[in-house]
């Protein structure tokens, strides 16, 4: 704040009787008004720093950390076992349902041109 | 000697003690001395010019800048005078009240706050007109309203940085005048 003194009478030789004033100092009256969302995240963050909600952020920091550390290797594991299982598929396992022929009630029936060497054998019974 | 100016009248205007010394135009346009030419009624000590006067010094106090016409020192004070941009009109003695424009009384104070607040020294409020100078004592809500309106001047102009003392004066007269104590002595003006 600047004082200001406005003198209230003239003489003939100088002046006399005071008044005066504080304006505010330029620097502060300068800076422009916040805007409704700075004024939100002001007012947001005096309100964590107030003494009796310090304790119950820090709480719920440490909470919100350990949620997020758990998710993640939750995930980590999940990533893992998808990538092993993928490997052992491509290894010793049996391959995939996708891989494997299809099953013979699965195939289109056979042409007569295409009947095995071995289906009169199948259809003469016993003597 | 007495040191007491004999002003030829005086009132209160919009809350403002107003007095006024009127003089022949055409005699004080002789004299020899310039300041003497602005201000006839202080010949016997004329004040000394704080910065030439053909130089328009600027002068600031927060958010407010002015450019009075003249800055003089005056025993341990400062005289802020305005006299141009005035209308070329005489004013009569007997209807000066009717004469007087508030917001030229508004911003003669408003320059003389920022010269007071830069030179951190008590200053006189002074208007001249073509016949007459007028010295404006503002009551402490007066001061106290322009001093306080600064900051919401600037807004309502629009003005990044700084605004000037005409732009405060017009601001802050509605106000003045709705001031319940003000509002007798502002009926008046003519504005």
């Amino acid at each position: 704040m600047i004082q200001v003194q406005i003198a209230s009478q003239l003489t003939r030789r100088g002046v006399s009787g005071l008044r005066w004033v504080l304006v505010e100092n330029g620097d502060a009256a300068a800076a422009p008004a916040p805007a409704p969302a700075q004024r939100l995240a002001d007012a947001a963050e005096s309100a964590a720093q107030a003494p009796g909600n310090n304790a119950r952020a820090t709480v719920s920091l440490t909470l919100l950390r350990a949620a997020t550390l758990a998710l993640g290797l939750v995930a980590a594991g999940w990533s893992a076992s998808l990538v092993l299982g993928k490997a052992r598929s491509t290894g010793s396992a049996p391959p995939p349902a996708s891989a494997r022929p299809l099953p013979a009630a699965a195939s289109p029936p056979p042409s007569a041109s295409q009947t095995p060497a071995a289906a009169p054998l199948l259809t003469a019974g016993p003597p | 000697m007495s040191e007491r100016i004999e002003w030829h009248d005086e009132a209160d205007v919009l809350g403002v003690r107003v007095r006024a010394w009127f003089f022949d135009p055409v005699q004080t346009a002789l004299l020899a001395n310039p300041v003497l030419q602005l201000l006839p009624m202080l010949s016997d000590a004329p004040p000394k010019p704080h910065s030439p006067l053909a130089q328009r010094s600027s002068h600031s106090v927060g958010c407010l800048t002015a450019q009075p016409d003249a800055v003089l020192v005056h025993g341990d004070g400062l005289l802020c005078l305005t006299h141009k941009g005035g209308d070329a009109r005489l004013h009569e003695l007997a209807h000066w009240q009717r004469d007087l424009r508030a917001d030229a009384m508004l911003q003669a104070i408003a320059h003389a706050m920022a010269v007071a607040g830069q030179q951190q020294r008590p200053t006189v409020a002074l208007w001249r007109a073509t016949n007459v100078v007028y010295q404006f004592d503002p009551s402490p809500p007066v001061l106290e309203c322009l001093a306080t309106h600064i900051g919401a001047a600037r807004h309502y102009w629009n003005e990044p940085v700084a605004i000037n003392p005409a732009q405060l004066a017009r601001f802050c007269e509605p106000r003045l005048r709705a001031l319940p104590g003000l509002a007798q002595s502002a009926a008046t003006l003519s504005g």
